[in-house]
């Protein structure tokens, strides 16, 4: 009988799947694996043990890491933008607004309007916030492996959760209303109708994102926006109809974008019964958690604005239009300094492979110490980038007077400083995500969330409504802090939590 | 049918947030009395209801967020307190590997969640006397609440200002401590009731929780379930036939319930019935009547309780034939003579509609005083005296006058044609005008008769006045303005 050369023993340094041993001990585990046991070694190759052949070959195998092809990376810049493409949507609207007049959602309605479709859109982002971040998740952990069917099964489950409890959440506050009567039945109608369509279109969006398609995103917006200026502006249509129409032409887009990738790719489709509703929880229920209180924190400081002292108004929450053109300028240096994050997490891979290189596989203190080094230069990158660009942004905010509200500067001020220490928070979570560790992040971000409730909701009820702004510059201190001691005590042991989270 | 769904869902709310959420976090594993503890966990949780809305009442903070954190709190401390009464560690959380796995096995099996608890209260929970007691507390409960079943007005003018008061404390602005409204104030909020609401259906929560408060001292005072089922049947009864059921009950009313609950928890549990009598004292200083029906009921009950006790048969068949009693005595009795009016029935029907018809705060209703209970906060209010002084028949003849003071889409004046009896006060019994025009006959005579002429004036020459409501008693006027609400553009475009 033939003996077979292990696959262990076969140096490929042209195969960029392949690693060279790092040293005789890992040798001997790879063989083992291929069965190579100490008998097998001693009956087949005439060796005493396995760890004696591992030695005897080791030496053949050693490649000068120089050598090695290096996993191409994303550019500094191309990172960046991909960093923010989640803002697309908001960005073109903006855009739109300010040159078109009109946008997929909100702009220039009647106060009770305006509140109906601020409370939807906030809604809807928290309750689809945990889906989107579940479906992807799960989705890219598929994706990665190239198991195209599993991914478009897990992908269905979540964003079919997800649509689920959009729906019900609607009909659900539609019963409330019936019994609450906080807003006219009407007016809780067009809420409940922009609540779903935009939940739709996160969702939709969400399954872009994950197949890699951020260009859909802005493509999917634009139409959108044309469908609401063709029906608005040609048609002479309600803006809000206009809106709903547009939106639902969006989102039918968007999820065309997505399901025809996985047509594309998908060959068999698991049974429903295959996806275990316990499993997927399992696997995602933190990124569940964390991205419906992400944006419950993100969100948390208007809704103390826009219910503090409503006691003169038409409904119980009123939209501050003041408040928000402050925290909407302000969230143009968030989405410049968000970028970041992304570019951040991709240079933090290419450390990571480059300080494995340059090390011997003993010496993980110099490993560990050299990357947390990278880790505090990266945060005070960021922190720096983002501080420089909130001042250029006040600034042009302030050159060509943008804010018409000369009252709100003190919010923009303050959004402005707390934005840059949110995104050191995000910075902090990406990692933390990496390493395979959400818990300390969902603990993070809801005390986050909890700071700025409680701080924002006091001052806004002593004070003017504007202080809910305190409120969400303590909770982003408080999101930043908590979530930098767990990455701080991670990267003590980064080797350890580095190879784990690969498993 | 609309005043009965009202009324349950002031009941369920009532429940919610003073028996079963306190009871859930107070209860022990291996509590000897389920009635012990729901009495016990009933009373703390209206004495801190009552403090909490005393003192962030005062820095008008009682507000829903504050008022819901520090329930929440309080629900989460008597939950540790009675954690480390069991012996149990204060906080445990579960590990992370336990709690996944409980969540799991939810999501996996989906178990009946309250099963456990509801076998439990089954077992420890004499079926018989409980249903007695309920079916008696109900027949109080819906003799207190008739009126208001078929009535929107108030009929006590105490009441009136209770609900002004109840408004005010609910919505964060300046209140006068009314301690007889502060364990409202939650149930406002989770049944979703307007204020005047809640104040008219509160008799029968009152009414209810006064059988069943007399049931439990009867039962902790005579230690049978005989002496419970006598106690409570007999102050029912007694209730229903001197009529002193209560249908809008003030602090003193209030007070009872907690005076007679520390009757019942005294000698085994002074703590709470010292606490007890501290949230009597809270709410009212003084003794309602009512306390002397139930000590006469306790006294009565203890001296027949023993002898029923004697005869199994006649035992076993108490709840049933008691609460039978009282549902027949509720039925015979006849209702209490109507309670003169302070107010039309219609003002107060075509206040509420205007009300739920027309946008919040875009509406101002001229009218005698008491419709601000059914319209506070909903919309704005000018009194009718103000308005009669401030305007002239020849200035509202013109066809170019506005009433441009008035900054509001609608404007609704009611004006009386048939003018509502008053009390038979001389008009010198005080000297103040709005005392005049409310509450003499001639001073009211005069005020609705100017109003009239003024509103005849005005529509003679205005095409954007008509009448909403008109009956034989009432004239509603609605006049309308044609101003919108700023979107934020047109604000923006102010600003520069």
């Amino acid at each position: 009988m033939q003996i077979r050369t292990p696959d262990s023993l076969i140096s490929r340094p042209q195969d960029p799947t392949w690693r060279p041993p790092l040293d005789e001990f890992d040798l001997a585990v790879r063989l083992e694996t291929e069965g190579v046991t100490d008998e097998v070694a001693h009956s087949s190759f005439g060796f005493a043990h396995t760890l004696d052949m591992a030695a005897s070959y080791y030496p053949q195998l050693d490649v000068p890491s120089a050598s090695m092809p290096s996993t191409p990376g994303e550019s500094g810049w191309r990172a960046w933008l991909r960093g923010t493409a989640f803002a697309l949507p908001m960005l073109l609207c903006a855009l739109s607004l300010m040159t078109v007049g009109v946008s997929l959602w909100g702009g220039d309605l009647h106060p009770d309007l305006a509140s109906a479709v601020a409370i939807a859109t906030v809604g809807s982002l928290v309750v689809t916030g945990g889906f989107v971040q579940a479906m992807s998740r799960r989705g890219l952990f598929y994706i990665g492996a190239r198991d195209f069917n599993m991914a478009a099964a897990v992908s269905r489950v979540w964003a079919q959760a997800g649509a689920a409890a959009i729906l019900s959440l609607a009909l659900g506050g539609l019963i409330a209303n019936l019994l609450f009567a906080w807003m006219p039945a009407a007016l809780a109608g067009v809420t409940a109708a922009f609540f779903v369509l935009l939940g739709m279109l996160w969702l939709a969006c969400g399954g872009l994102y994950l197949v890699n398609r951020a260009t859909w995103i802005a493509g999917v917006t634009v139409v959108g926006i044309v469908v609401v200026a063709a029906l608005h502006r040609g048609l002479g249509w309600a803006l809000p109809t206009s809106q709903l129409c547009g939106l639902a032409a969006a989102t039918a887009i968007a999820i065309a974008g997505a399901l025809s990738w996985f047509r594309a790719r998908v060959t068999a489709l698991p049974s429903a019964e295959l996806i275990s509703p316990a499993h997927e929880f399992y696997q995602a229920g933190y990124y569940l958690l964390y991205g419906a209180l992400y944006y419950l924190f993100l969100f948390v400081d208007r809704l103390n604005a826009w219910t503090a002292h409503t006691n003169a108004s038409a409904l119980p929450l009123q939209f501050r239009g003041d408040y928000e053109t402050a925290l909407d300028l302000a969230m143009a240096a968030f989405v410049l300094q968000t970028g970041w994050v992304h570019a951040s997490l991709a240079a933090f891979h290419r450390a990571v492979e480059l300080e494995q290189r340059a090390l011997p596989a003993g010496q993980y203190g110099r490993f560990n110490a050299a990357m947390r080094e990278f880790y505090l230069w990266r945060l005070a990158y960021i922190a720096a980038f983002g501080f420089a660009s909130s001042g250029l942004v006040y600034f042009l905010i302030s050159r060509y007077h943008l804010l018409p509200f000369a009252n709100m500067t003190p919010v923009l001020v303050i959004a402005l400083a707390a934005y840059p220490i949110v995104v050191a928070g995000l910075w902090n979570t990406s990692l933390l995500f990496t390493l395979g560790q959400p818990q300390p992040v969902v603990g993070a971000v809801s005390m986050g969330a909890l700071v700025s409730l409680i701080c924002g909701y006091l001052l806004s009820r002593t004070g003017s409504y504007d202080a809910a702004a305190v409120g969400f510059l303590a909770g982003a201190f408080t999101f930043a802090a908590l979530s930098c001691l767990p990455v701080l005590k991670a990267f003590h042991k980064l080797d350890s939590h580095y190879y784990s989270s690969a498993l | 049918m609309l005043s009965l769904l009202d009324l349950l869902r002031l009941v369920t709310a009532f429940a919610v947030i003073f028996v079963v959420l306190p009871y859930l976090a107070n209860r022990r594993k291996g509590d000897a009395s389920l009635w012990r503890t729901l009495t016990v966990s009933f009373v703390q949780t209206a004495f801190f209801v009552q403090i909490s809305a005393m003192v962030l009442g005062d820095w008008k903070l009682y507000l829903p967020g504050a008022a819901a954190a520090s329930y929440l709190l309080w629900l989460g401390v008597t939950a540790a307190f009675a954690r480390q009464r069991s012996g149990r560690p204060v906080v445990s959380l579960p590990s992370r590997g336990a709690g996944i796995a409980r969540l799991l096995e939810f999501l996996e099996e989906r178990p009946t969640l309250f099963a456990p608890l509801v076998s439990q209260v089954k077992q420890r929970l004499n079926t018989p006397v409980a249903a007695g007691a309920a079916i008696m507390a109900a027949a109080v409960a819906l003799r207190g609440v008739w009126f208001s079943l078929h009535h929107v007005r108030l009929q006590r003018l105490e009441s009136y200002s209770r609900t002004i008061s109840l408004h005010s404390l609910i919505r964060g602005e300046a209140w006068d401590h009314d301690a007889g409204v502060a364990l409202l104030a939650p149930l406002t909020w989770l049944s979703g009731l307007t204020p005047d609401h809640v104040i008219r259906l509160s008799g029968g929560l009152v009414a209810a929780a006064m059988v069943l408060a007399m049931a439990f001292a009867g039962w902790r005072r005579l230690g049978t379930a005989a002496g419970a089922v006598l106690s409570a049947a007999l102050f029912a009864a007694s209730l229903l036939w001197l009529n002193m059921t209560p249908s809008e009950p003030g602090g003193a009313e209030w007070s009872a319930i907690f005076v007679i609950l520390a009757v019942g928890l005294a000698g085994e549990a002074w703590g709470p019935a010292a606490l007890a009598l501290l949230t009597a004292g809270l709410i009212h200083l003084g003794l309602s009547p009512v306390l002397l029906l139930a000590a006469l009921a306790l006294t009565l009950a203890s001296l027949i309780g023993p002898a029923i006790e004697r005869v199994p048969v006649a035992a076993r068949l108490l709840p049933s034939a008691a609460a039978l009693a009282i549902l027949v005595a509720t039925i015979l009795t006849p209702l209490r003579p109507a309670a003169p009016e302070h107010q039309y029935e219609a003002a107060a029907r075509t206040a509420h509609r205007i009300a739920g018809e027309f946008r919040t705060n875009d509406w101002i209703l001229v009218s005698p005083g008491l419709e601000v209970a059914q319209t506070y906060g909903r919309g704005w209010h000018v009194e009718l005296a103000d308005f009669v002084d401030a305007h002239t028949e020849a200035k509202l003849a013109d066809p170019a006058f506005r009433f441009s003071a008035y900054a509001a889409q609608s404007m609704f004046v009611f004006v009386e044609k048939r003018v509502l009896d008053q009390p038979a006060f001389s008009f010198a019994h005080d000297s103040g005008a709005s005392s005049y025009y409310y509450t003499t006959r001639l001073g009211r005579s005069s005020l609705e008769f100017r109003a009239a002429r003024l509103m005849a004036a005005y529509v003679s020459a205005h095409k954007d006045a008509t009448v909403y409501y008109e009956d034989e008693d009432l004239m509603v006027y609605r006049v309308e303005r044609s101003a919108e609400p700023q979107t934020l553009s047109a604000r923006v475009a102010a600003v520069r």
